[in-house]
Parts: C-alpha cells; sequence; structure tokens
C-alpha cells in the first residue's frame, strides 16, 4: 500500500487514478526503497515527474510483503484446516520450520500434522493419506 | 485437551453452524461444555425411511487425541436401525473406528451417520435382532422403526394403533413404556412371547 501526499489537497481522487503510471514511475526511478531506508529521518519527500499541472511528493510510504508456499495452492490442510500459509496448531508461527509435504497422491498437508497422522495408532501397520486413504508417500 | 484438538474443533463448529446447507441436510451441532470435549449433535431423520420426520440427538465425546484419533459417537435418542444398539445407542460404522480419518470432521461424520439411516448394512450388524428382522421381516422392520421414530423421536407418521395397543397391554400389566416397545419390538410384536420373555 502506498500513500501518497500532495500539495493540492482537494485533486486526491484524480492521483489515485493516476496510480499505475506513477507506479512504473517509482520502480524505475528506485526511489522508493532510498525513501524507506531513510523513514526515520525527517525526510523532504521524493517529487514525482509529471506530465499533468499536478506537483506530487511522496512523503510516506508502506511496503507490503505477501508469501506463498509454491505446491499448497488455495486449500487449507486437510489435517488442521488452517490455512497452508497459516501456522499449524502446533507451531505458534508459520514457516521453515513446518513446511508443506505433498505425497505421491499430490495431496499436500503441514508438515507437523502429516506426521501427527502418520503416527497416530489407528494409522498403523502402513500410513494412508487422510484425504484419498492412497498409501501415503513424499512425493519427491 | 490439546491445543490442537481445541483449535480445530473451533473452527468445525463455525462451519457446521454457519454453512448454509445444514438448513438442508438437517443436521446441527450444540456445545455442551466449554472446552468442546461434549458436544451434541442433531440428525433430523432422511425423507423416504422409516425415520422421516424424527429429530435424532447423538452424544459426541471428543477425544484427547482428536483429530487423530476419531470422536466417540452414539445416538441418545432411541433408534431402531441393524446397525445401532436398539439398547445402548452404540454406532457400528466403519469411519468411527478403523476407517477413521484426520480429514474428517464432525460435519462429515453426522453426514456419514444419516446416510447411513438411509442405507443400513445388516451384514455387519451392531444390533443382530434387528438386523435378523431387516432380513427376515423387511416390512415388520419398516413399521418398527416407524414406530420408534414416533415414540423416541418425535416423527410424524400416524401411529400404528395395532402396535400400540399391544404396547398398552404390557403397560397395563406394569411394565414400562420403553421396555414393553423394546420387548415387543425383539419379539417381531408377537405379545404372548413377549410377555413370556418378561415375566419368566
Amino acid at each position: 500500500m502506498e500513500q501518497r501526499d500532495s500539495e493540492e489537497p482537494g485533486s486526491r481522487s484524480s492521483e489515485d487514478t493516476d496510480d499505475p503510471q506513477n507506479m512504473s514511475n517509482e520502480s524505475d526511478s528506485s526511489e522508493p526503497q532510498e525513501v524507506s531506508s531513510r523513514e526515520r529521518e525527517p525526510h523532504p519527500g521524493v517529487m514525482l515527474e509529471s506530465n499533468t499541472r499536478l506537483n506530487i511528493t511522496v512523503k510516506k510510504l508502506h511496503v507490503c510483503g505477501e508469501w506463498k508456499w509454491l505446491q499448497g495452492g488455495e486449500d487449507t490442510c486437510g489435517i488442521c484446516r488452517m490455512e497452508f500459509e497459516s501456522a499449524c496448531n502446533i507451531c505458534k508461527f508459520p514457516g521453515d520450520d513446518c513446511p508443506l509435504v505433498v505425497g505421491t497422491c499430490r495431496h499436500a498437508f503441514h508438515r507437523h500434522c502429516i506426521e501427527k497422522w502418520i503416527a497416530a495408532p489407528s494409522n498403523q501397520p502402513r500410513a494412508q493419506c487422510p484425504l484419498c486413504r492412497q498409501d501415503w508417500q513424499v512425493a519427491d | 485437551m490439546s491445543n490442537i484438538a481445541l483449535n480445530r474443533l473451533q473452527r468445525e463448529c463455525k462451519e457446521v453452524v454457519t454453512n448454509s446447507e445444514i438448513s438442508e441436510t438437517g443436521i446441527m451441532i450444540e456445545i455442551l461444555n466449554e472446552n468442546l470435549t461434549e458436544i451434541r449433535g442433531h440428525i433430523r431423520g432422511p425423507p423416504d425411511t422409516p425415520y422421516a420426520g424424527g429429530s435424532f440427538d447423538l452424544d459426541i465425546k471428543i477425544p484427547d487425541q482428536y483429530p487423530f484419533s476419531p470422536p466417540n459417537v452414539k445416538f441418545a435418542t432411541k433408534i431402531w436401525h441393524p446397525n445401532v444398539s436398539s439398547q445402548t445407542g452404540v454406532i457400528c460404522l466403519d469411519i468411527l473406528k478403523d476407517q477413521w480419518a484426520a480429514s474428517l470432521t464432525l460435519r462429515t461424520v453426522l453426514l456419514s451417520i444419516q446416510a447411513l439411516m438411509c442405507t443400513p448394512e445388516p451384514k455387519d450388524p451392531q444390533d443382530a435382532v434387528v438386523a435378523k428382522q431387516y432380513m427376515d421381516k423387511p416390512q415388520v422392520f419398516k413399521s418398527t422403526a416407524e414406530f420408534w421414530t414416533l415414540k423416541f423421536a418425535k416423527g410424524s407418521v400416524p401411529v400404528n394403533v395395532d402396535y400400540q395397543s399391544r404396547v398398552d397391554k404390557l403397560k397395563d400389566m406394569g411394565v414400562r413404556e420403553e421396555e414393553a416397545i423394546s420387548v415387543l419390538s425383539c419379539n417381531n410384536w408377537d405379545l404372548n412371547r413377549a410377555t413370556v420373555y418378561i415375566f419368566s
């Protein structure tokens, strides 16, 4: 998300519609990084080039990131019912400690969830995928 | 209860409560205690079965290892069905035993039980007497199951006057209604055999 301040407050809405253009300008000049690295110091702001009569100065900028497991798709873990990107019920935080594990049947689960299921007494001697009941084997 | 069980149950309860399909399928759950170890399930008797119109309650107990172990589910409402004990309500259903999978939920369990009400499995019975009647005397089974639905599950089929009069005769002899129904059902509604069974 980005916020821009203008010298003409009344014309904000027209700025917003200009967004795509402005964004490409920013990435070309790689100015946003400079702005964020100096965020703590008072910064005069960065003037954007403009073909219109608006003079736009970027004073503040919030950068948001998003991550996703590549294998999971939009689904949730069939065992804990949480989104793949949220922590399983054992973990406090999601991440590399508890990655997705995909079986040969292409079903994916949180690592901790499927490990617990494989170890469950009702699932012996041979573990099955909780979704399709095929023999569980981790895909390469 | 472990954290994992509690977390998942909370999501499941939300799922059942918010799922609009529930009003169509007729399954519902009710939470009995705060830590979600005891839950009351409701199943509406499926149409075109002897259970149609009935409202069946189930006791659900959640084990500590849930969802890695199945929930413990039994009928709290008395039901006449080959795969349910007519005495205790215990259910014979593979997914509640060795065919449990961690991906199953309260919702899918209740839907499976509802499906079992539509298609009994007399070859794998929980109640041998009921199963035998189901196979040998399907008409008697049907009317008995309907009678039980009416008596115990607030069913809407008109009362079987013939059955009711035999129950009343046993009641006149001082037998509790529930026991009278049960013993008559187990004896294919033969009043003499039921009387002998109770008083000998």
